[in-house]
């Protein structure tokens, strides 16, 4: 299965809303296909910490308490595209090669300008948080 | 609450919907938070909602 058929199963399994499903059903396409996506053993999917992509890829939900997060969204101030692309303006963003990344570095996903994803380089693969909520 | 799962995962290997990736410098512990904090000062919030205690 070539890589946008992959991506393309993977989109349609995380578009279910039952997002406890969505484990098993990526390790059952990762035994089917050759996609190597792995659930990380050390998140509690239970956990009542409410943090998404952005906030975990840049290390906010370490640095900031989750009810301080909570405060600013119900301000609409949301780690979202509005936030990278506040980033990016303000210089904070400095682009590099996939052969120059190095550990605990950006890895962040666009489409038609907006960023819609992000993750941390680790060991040559991301590692990044999926799904709503 | 609890409506995500974390994965790791070769690059490529993400919904197709999440668009294309791009590569970036990590930035550097702190920063993100100060800008996040500085951001919503810029859109009026008070700073007794931005008191991370």
């Amino acid at each position: 299965m070539g890589k946008e058929a992959i991506r393309k199963e993977l989109q349609r399994i995380t578009k279910d809303e039952d997002v406890r499903a969505h484990g098993a059903r990526i390790a059952e396409l990762s035994s089917r296909i050759d996609c190597s996506v792995r659930a990380l053993p050390d998140y509690d999917p239970a956990s009542r910490e409410n943090f998404n992509c952005f906030e975990y890829a840049l290390c906010l939900n370490e640095q900031l308490r989750n009810s301080t997060l909570a405060n600013l969204g119900d301000f609409d101030v949301l780690v979202d595209y509005r936030f990278i692309d506040y980033l990016n303006r303000s210089g904070f963003l400095h682009p590099k090669s996939s052969a120059e990344m190095q550990d605990g570095d950006l890895v962040i996903y666009f489409r038609e300008g907006k960023a819609q994803h992000a993750g941390r380089w680790n060991d040559g693969r991301v590692r990044s948080k999926w799904g709503r909520g | 609450m609890g409506q995500r799962l974390m994965y790791e995962h070769e690059v490529f290997e993400t919904p197709l919907n999440y668009g294309e990736p791009l590569y970036f410098e990590a930035i550097p512990p702190g920063t993100a938070k100060e800008q996040l904090l500085m951001f919503a000062k810029q859109r009026k919030v008070e700073d007794q909602y931005l008191e991370d205690g």
